[in-house]
């Protein structure tokens, strides 16, 4: 077969189809709700350097993660004088090289086309348990990574194609829910299968020495849209600063910061001068640092086109080894995706006043991820429930931000559904609704609107845990617009509401005892005075917020009775001109009270 | 007796119909008017058939999906569990367009103002542990009067998949009340779980039901002043119709009635051809479909998002509907170079205005069938029967730039582009096929559409199919004629989730479900008037090993007995070993979802055998220069399909034109006009 710019292009597409369908096949293989519904893995095809030629993915914290994986087996079974044969089925799961926690456990294929190896097939996803000290595998607690679950090195999970007991067996044994570790795990390997079938088909089409052209060009190609969507890019060098909530192991904030330097043909981002890592899990492994930061690079420079490893060589991140963005062994990391989301806001804080039309301003950034497990007295089952939740996004330039939406780094993650979620744990969710008791970050557009979401629980014997942030320093306004509100959870009992706790570790729950999550609204963008009064009015008719809200945040006034209200336009103008002149403005008050719990909760 | 077809598109009104003695053939076109209903007429008139003798009148329909996609349905209240009058904002909160960092939803179609809550609540297994609140719904009355100018109502409950009763008190309560007002009750509509994509399908139905009540309504008091004493049919998203008094109320039944009749008039062709496995390929302007039919059966399913694309997740609707996969690839997609240099089609499109660039209405940008035409696979002088002017002079302007960027000749380029959009199209096939588990070779590729016959062949290469077949009746307007075709049909879902351990009592649980079921069906049949002896029932239910979130739908029988029980797992486990690759050995066996169809045979008009007349040589219209890739231009025979005698084998590379279509026999294939005339492409 000849090569020309038709073939590679059919290769192209066909090899984003092959992802897409790897994508699918353990989608329907998994048997957690973690990869079907929250689609917490993700697949890839790389070339022989581990640069991702396609990916399928519903999250897209992924990007950076999977040419980590791909790349790290590699080099380790070189190093190690391994040999990666046909049908060989690497199963990894080391964080500070190749991803995020331990939960996050992958598997590399070898791809050969007679006899030479071609690239790799790379399947990575949440495994529910991997051991360690807590259910789940991953707490607030932990000091060192060996208390964090099983550590897998890169080893053969296949040899050849033939099923490697021994690996199978560790894992099981290590798992507090085995069947659901080796099947989610299977799925990954299934995936692999698929790819690798697939490659086989096109390189009997159209020749291994096409193909290989062809994986060439075809990340070059990504390189070149990376330099066309730079060029769209001011120039220059910018920086932001923020706030950690804790330093892991007590209530201090630690101050972090980022530098950007645009150039004609790169950005770089430096984290140099950040905090050490902590003895808790919330460093950020380089990888995960990275990943999380070519999210924003993405937004800024080919926001619709599939990702691939070419666009991602005309972007460049610093971090310092040893530092909370860059950890090394033995720092924890099982809950690393805060920090990591951290240093994705950095970048889009720095740059967001000069991107206007495609960074908003801040978002509710937390996971906002809760536990609650405990055994299941209807099926006399041990079920653990873990689940991100969604939250407010930022005003930006072209209108308000969205209400109950996943955070940063995940995309196509669907929340709970109740109606499932009460066949399956033995709770009831008394409310489901916008966070209009905490309120948004006010502005021209103001942010969207977190979420309250109450579940009672129904036996008694059940954990809570959690870790969030953004509890201490809202979501940032942008270009004139109100800071957004806080990340929290509330334990109410006998109805009185006993805590707001932001980092707790299994605190026992009561039957009848109810866990509220309430996420935060986002920033503001612009003004609140220069905000149509007709949105303003809208909003109170929806009761986003009250008539007493319209008056204080945006000096509108509204009058009548629901649902025939209307603005005074005078009395508006009359007032917003007061507001302005005193220089007066009202942002929305932060929820009190919020606390965190290290360890074990023994009451207070 | 004749039975008439009419599809109401946005440009153009068709009539159909067919004599079911003779299986004469007839259609017209007609633009369609603001009013629609005058446009109806005139379509009518111009069949020229009294209205007297037409038996069955089958409508297929875009005023749902276009009233849903335009925004342009009634002012709905919703009414729904205290505690959740957000969910129709929440929505699942997925970010579908992954790096856009100022991401929207769709937008909900029913405000929050104008979402009322009332304390009631039901458990997940179906007992109530909070009674239905009147004076909650007391206020919301009050509140609904307040506002003034509602027209319509959706009541959506959690938990009301397992006990729809607060949902039906509610309504009744409403009614009594409120009188003659719209009202959609999620439970009336399905019983399956999820309350986000429960109450989208209510509110959806309670947003399009004015309108397409009052719609059909005219359009039966039209038919009746002409003289129509027949039944009145509506197509349905799953393969059939209902009547058109019955299916008023549930609009959304019918959201894409018109492009799956396809499917079904690919079942129909294939019984008469004794072809039991297809794909069904319906090429359009803008886009291309794929639906697969295993043994005579196509695939149903119960989740469906109008609106969905790449970038935005679409809102969901939990109806019955073919399995249907599109994608952006028509016969005017457009092709361009992106900012890195590559060539791409789609999924930006001209369509009929302006149309490519041959077309002579002022198209600027190369589209897939200016390739075509300057390639020399598509007549370069004139298209559907001459009605179309073709000028191959603008296609190879446009298509200029696009080959002087890449460096290739303008065939080259225009050759490229068929390659690509093709490679495009038949990842379609390979998502209904392969990824299923389906092996493509197994199965015969049925074309239609007015891009079909030409994205075909290419297709079937790339998937070593063996045999291509392009009904008799013309590609463009199959749709219609499977419309003619359709059976009455009723069906019912219902979630009921059961962890089987493989019992006695476990086989009378499950019999029990389906009856309850089968009940329902045969009540709607009877407000029908059709006897449910004459009703033809399938059993589906759907399973997973347990843990698993992804059902298979696997069909059973009824009654079920224990030794039917072992036989629907084992056939679950065969099924996911398929489509898979694996079994979970040990693993129980949960049942989620039970799915039961009725389906009312309508006599169906015989397919006829032509008359074998003319001869090769008289439908050998001229012979064409074809641009065949790698720089070989072949002189090659184009026949006309019309005038080609049956059972005579035309050897590849040659073009088989129609009114509506143009079938392409490309070399190493060859192709048989058959006793129905039917083009047989086979390797």
């Amino acid at each position: 077969m000849e090569y020309d710019p038709i073939t590679k292009e059919i290769t192209r597409n066909a090899l984003i189809n092959i992802a897409d369908e790897m994508f699918w096949t353990s989608i329907r293989t998994a048997k957690s709700s973690i990869f079907y519904d929250t689609y917490d893995f993700s697949v890839a095809l790389t070339n022989i350097d581990g640069e991702i030629l396609s990916i399928g993915i519903g999250v897209p914290g992924f990007i950076g993660i999977m040419d980590f994986t791909a790349k790290y087996t590699k080099e380790y079974c070189e190093r190690e004088g391994i040999s990666m044969e046909p049908g060989d089925v690497f199963v990894v799961n080391n964080p500070y090289v190749s991803g995020t926690h331990l939960n996050d456990v992958g598997v590399v294929m070898p791809i050969y086309i007679n006899e030479e190896m071609v690239g790799m097939a790379v399947a990575k996803g949440h495994i529910n348990d991997i051991g360690g000290t807590n259910p789940g595998s991953w707490g607030p607690a932990s000091t060192e990574i060996y208390q964090e679950g099983l550590i897998i090195p890169p080893v053969k999970l296949y040899r050849r194609g033939e099923r490697n007991r021994d690996v199978f067996d560790v894992i099981r044994y290590n798992s507090r829910i085995p069947d659901y570790a080796i099947g989610d795990l299977e799925a990954l390997v299934a995936a692999l299968r698929v790819g690798n079938k697939r490659i086989q088909e096109l390189a009997s089409k159209y020749g291994k020495e096409v193909l290989k052209q062809a994986f060439n060009d075809i990340l070059n190609d990504g390189e070149k849209l990376a330099l066309s969507g730079i060029k769209k890019l001011p120039k220059g060098e910018f920086y932001a600063e923020d706030y950690l909530d804790d330093s892991g192991t007590n209530e201090t904030p630690m101050k972090i910061h980022a530098r950007v330097k645009i150039t004609e043909d790169e950005v770089i981002v430096d984290f140099s001068g950040n905090p050490p890592a902590v003895n808790a899990p919330i460093n950020s492994p380089y990888p995960a640092t990275v990943a999380a930061a070519r999210i924003v690079f993405m937004a800024l420079v080919a926001p619709r086109e599939p990702y691939n490893g070419g666009i991602a060589r005309r972007f460049k991140v610093i971090a310092p080894e040893g530092t909370i963005f860059n950890p090394k062994w033995p720092a924890p990391t099982s809950v690393y995706w805060e920090t990591m989301t951290y240093a994705a806001d950095l970048l889009w804080k720095a740059l967001a006043p000069h991107v206007p039309d495609k960074l908003s301003a801040g978002h509710f950034l937390s996971v906002v991820a809760e536990i609650i497990a405990g055994v299941d007295p209807r099926k006399n089952e041990y079920v653990v429930l873990v689940e991100p939740n969604p939250g407010g996004w930022g005003g930006h330039g072209e209108g308000d931000g969205e209400s109950g939406l996943v955070a940063f780094a995940d995309g196509e993650t669907l929340a709970s559904s109740v109606e499932i979620l009460e066949q399956r744990y033995p709770l009831i969710v008394d409310r489901y609704t916008l966070n209009t008791l905490d309120g948004v970050g006010p502005g021209k557009y103001r942010g969207g609107f977190g979420i309250i979401k109450d579940y009672r629980l129904l036996a008694d014997g059940f954990i809570f845990t959690t870790g969030i942030n953004r509890a201490k320093f809202p979501p940032w306004g942008l270009n004139g617009g109100c800071s957004g509100t806080l990340n929290y959870m509330a334990i109410i009992r006998d109805g009185k509401e006993i805590m707001r706790v932001r980092k707790i570790t299994n605190f026992p729950l009561r039957k009848n005892d109810v866990v509220s999550i309430r996420s935060a609204g986002g920033g503001g963008y612009g003004d609140p005075f220069e905000r149509d009064p007709n949105l303003v009015l809208n909003d109170v008719l929806n009761e986003y917020i009250t008539i007493e809200d319209a008056r204080k945040y945006y000096g509108v006034v509204i009058e009548g009775e629901w649902p025939n209200y209307r603005v005074n336009l005078e009395e508006t103008e009359k007032i917003r001109r007061e507001l302005k002149q005193s220089g007066r403005r009202e942002c929305v008050s932060l929820p009190q009270g919020i606390k965190a719990y290290y360890g074990v909760y023994r009451g207070e | 007796m004749w039975r008439v077809g009419i599809d109401i598109g946005g440009a153009f009104t068709d009539a159909y119909a067919l004599n079911e003695e003779t299986g004469e053939f007839r259609w017209v076109k007609v633009e369609t008017t603001p009013d629609i209903i005058s446009g109806v007429i005139e379509s009518l008139r111009r069949l020229n058939i009294s209205m007297s003798n037409v038996r069955f009148m089958f409508h297929g329909q875009t005023v749902v999906i276009n009233t849903i996609i335009t925004r342009t349905g009634a002012r709905v209240a919703l009414i729904t569990t205290k505690g959740f009058r957000d969910i129709l904002e929440l929505q699942r909160s997925n970010r579908r367009d992954l790096y856009n960092l100022k991401y929207r939803k769709p937008e909900p179609l029913v405000p929050r103002w104008l979402r009322f809550e009332i304390e009631e609540r039901v458990m997940y297994d179906g007992s109530v542990m909070v009674p239905l609140n009147y004076k909650d719904l007391d206020i919301t009355v009050n509140r609904i009067r307040k506002v003034g100018n509602i027209e319509s109502i959706a009541i959506s409950y959690v938990n009301s998949y397992a006990n729809p009763k607060h949902e039906i008190e509610t309504e009744e309560y409403l009614r009594n009340i409120l009188g003659d007002i719209f009202i959609t009750r999620s439970s009336s509509l399905t019983r399956l779980w999820r309350e986000y994509e429960r109450t989208s399908t209510a509110v959806l139905n309670a947003y399009v039901l004015p309108k397409f009540y009052n719609y059909v309504t005219s359009l039966e008091g039209e038919f009746s002043k002409l003289g129509f004493k027949g039944v009145f049919y509506i197509v349905l998203s799953n393969g059939g119709v209902n009547t058109s008094s019955f299916i008023k109320n549930y609009p959304i039944y019918t959201v894409e009635g018109g492009p799956i009749s396809g499917v079904f008039g690919a079942v129909v062709l294939g019984k008469s051809v004794n072809e039991r496995n297809l794909i069904v390929l319906d090429g359009g302007s803008t886009t291309t479909k794929a639906s697969l039919v295993r043994d005579l059966n196509y695939i149903t399913r119960s989740d469906y998002y109008i609106g969905s694309t790449r970038y935005s997740p679409g809102y969901p609707a939990m109806i019955p509907i073919i399995e249907v996969f599109e994608t952006g690839i028509g016969g005017t997609s457009i092709a361009w170079i992106d900012d890195a240099g590559r060539l791409r089609v789609g999924p930006r499109a001209a369509g009929s205005y302006p149309g490519p660039a041959c077309y002579g209405r002022g198209g600027t940008e190369p589209t897939l069938t200016d390739a075509y035409v300057i390639t020399g696979f598509l007549n370069p002088r004139q298209l559907l029967g001459g009605e179309l002017k073709i000028n191959r002079d603008l296609a190879l302007r446009t298509m200029e730039p696009l080959s002087k960027k890449l460096g290739l000749t303008i065939e080259e380029t225009a050759y490229g582009i068929i390659r690509l959009a093709n490679e495009l199209a038949t990842n379609v096939i390979r998502v209904v096929s392969v990824q299923r588990g389906y092996d493509p070779r197994e199965f015969s590729l049925l074309a239609h559409g007015g891009a079909g016959p030409m994205f075909a062949p290419f297709i079937a290469e790339e998937l070593n199919i063996r045999r291509i077949i392009v009904p008799f009746i013309p590609a463009g307007v199959f749709n219609a004629w499977g419309m003619l075709n359709l059976d009455v049909i009723h069906d019912a879902t219902e979630t009921r989730i059961m962890k089987i351990t493989i019992s006695e009592s476990e086989a009378e649980q499950v019999s029990k479900i389906i009856e309850e079921l089968r009940n329902k069906i045969i009540e709607d049949f009877r407000n029908e008037g059709i006897d449910e002896t004459k009703v033809r029932f399938e059993y589906y239910i759907d399973m997973r090993y347990y843990g698993q979130e992804y059902t298979l739908r696997i069909p059973t029988s009824y009654p079920v007995t224990l030794d039917v029980l072992k036989s629907t797992i084992k056939a679950f486990e065969d099924r996911h070993y398929l489509e898979y690759g694996f079994r979970l050995e040990g693993n129980p066996v949960e049942l989620v979802n039970f799915y039961v169809k009725g389906t009312y045979s309508l006599p169906k008009p015989e397919v006829k055998q032509v008359e074998r007349t003319g001869s090769v040589d008289k439908a050998l219209m001229e012979e064409r220069e074809v641009y065949m890739g790698n720089n070989k231009v072949m002189r090659v025979p184009i026949y006309s399909k019309e005038l080609l005698p049956t059972d005579t084998t035309i050897q590849g590379p040659a073009i088989i034109e129609e009114n509506t279509a143009t079938i392409i026999v490309l070399e190493g294939w060859k192709a048989v006009k058959d006793k129905y005339g039917n083009i047989v492409l086979s390797k």
